[in-house]
């Protein structure tokens, strides 16, 4: 039953769990490409707060790791193991040595500066898909294969639907935190416009946008934009079901545009996230490389109907 | 995730250098530590706050600093600040030429107060910390 009710909710393939893969371990990809660690080796390990699991290691540890040379080799051993994840070439070990190497990196650079949430849900899926079969389809270990795996479609529509429910998690635990926190007071006129000419005053954020200066002038305004992005995040769960999918969406886009603009706080890899939501195997059958999916090929189960 | 709060006042820093040619320009940390994307502002906050000397367990280095100076109580703000900056003025002479008049002689962090209750007096200054290189 649990099984039909993914199936109707999620028509996922080995070939779009695939695509999923190669977009989470490739956007790590690129960004660490872009990514000087040599900098990274510069930064002094006397400013070094190890956080988390990271206090599990010795010091010792850091004292070799964070100068310039040894942090190079550490990015190519991302590089590598995440090219490797992305393409699909021995995927099941490629998926689990990205899933801990970025988990140490992101340890690294937090430990650094604060536990930020940008890249938290794209290491909730590299987890997901470290245990899921994402090699099966849309890689190179498929390519090689001499014969094609044959599993449910339920094992690629589960961990795509998990995906789903994890970032919906995201933005309603957001919502959820906010009113637990602050209550009505987060609806005050000046709340946004505090947040945001704060993180418009130094030097120190990656943009220096000003737009921010300019909300005290309509702060009676904006207890109705704050009630909306509540709003939007309490309902984020309902992107499970298709009808309200670009609607939720859009407004994520919307929201995640103002926040760099407005507060100069971006989430690029939230907002890379939302790609889980594109039916992929729909759009290869419209791009005509293929009338029909692997699975659906090999006859394994019946087209669910999805639920909208 | 309390939201801002008008009534409570705020600090905030600008990262500035000081070069041969005796300009004073503003730095931008993004492009000398990129990977520290999202993340600067914390992580100079906490080095103000020393909060590096606030662990259970302490890196080697700054365990011989604190107790040489007797502990928590007698260590200077911002003790490990220097390291930092001078980390980023080494970063930044790097990609000039050895002659360049834009090299850096000195980065310096220039703290500032947004005082409490109304949306002016963003600017008032506090104080600064300065390495030379």
């Amino acid at each position: 039953m649990a099984q039909g009710i993914v199936n109707r909710l999620v028509v996922a393939t080995a070939f779009s769990l695939g695509v999923i893969r190669a977009l989470v371990a490739g956007t790590f990809l690129i960004s660490i490409l872009f990514t000087s660690f040599w900098a990274l080796g510069h930064l002094p390990v006397t400013i070094f707060r190890p956080s988390g699991a990271m206090k599990l290691l010795p010091w010792s540890v850091y004292d070799y790791l964070l100068r310039p040379y040894p942090m190079e080799i550490f990015k190519w051993l991302l590089v590598i193991v995440l090219l490797f994840a992305a393409v699909g070439f021995l995927t099941p070990v490629a998926t689990k040595l990205a899933l801990l190497l970025v988990v140490f990196y992101q340890g690294v650079l937090r430990s650094f500066g604060h536990f930020n949430h940008d890249e938290m849900l794209a290491i909730y899926y590299l987890g997901v898909l470290a245990f899921t079969p994402c090699g099966d389809g849309f890689s190179i270990d498929s390519l090689l294969a001499r014969k094609r795996r044959e599993r449910p479609t339920f094992a690629y529509s589960y961990p795509v639907l998990l995906m789903w429910v994890l970032m919906s998690w995201t933005y309603f635990s957001s919502a959820l935190i906010k009113i637990r926190v602050a209550g009505l007071k987060y609806l005050s006129p000046d709340n946004l416009p505090t947040l945001a000419i704060f993180h418009s005053l130094d030097n120190l954020h990656d943009t220096h946008f000003k737009l921010a200066f300019w909300l005290p002038e309509v702060r009676q305004y904006l207890p109705v934009v704050v009630l909306l992005v509540l709003l939007w995040e309490l309902l984020f769960p309902l992107v499970i079901f298709r009808r309200w999918r670009p609607w939720l969406l859009g407004f994520g886009i919307v929201f995640h545009l103002a926040t760099l603009f407005l507060m100069n706080i971006f989430f690029p890899f939230q907002l890379a996230m939302y790609l889980v939501f594109i039916d992929w195997d729909r759009l290869r059958a419209r791009l005509g490389t293929s009338a029909s999916s692997p699975t659906r090929q090999v006859g394994l189960d019946p087209e669910p109907t999805p639920l909208s | 995730m309390a939201g801002g709060n008008l009534e409570r006042g705020r600090t905030y820093f600008i990262l500035r250098g000081e070069t041969l040619s005796g300009e004073v320009v503003d730095l931008s940390s993004i492009k000398l530590t990129n990977g520290m994307s999202g993340r600067t502002w914390t992580m100079v906050t906490a080095t103000v706050d020393n909060q590096s000397f606030k662990l259970s367990k302490l890196e080697r280095q700054n365990e011989v600093l604190l107790d040489s100076v007797g502990g928590l109580p007698n260590l200077p703000v911002a003790a490990r600040l220097p390291d930092l900056l001078q980390a980023w003025g080494a970063l930044y002479n790097e990609r000039l030429a050895p002659d360049a008049p834009t090299r850096l002689r000195a980065v310096r962090l220039d703290m500032y107060r947004w005082n409490s209750g109304t949306y002016s007096a963003y600017e008032t200054y506090v104080e600064s910390w300065r390495k030379e290189l």
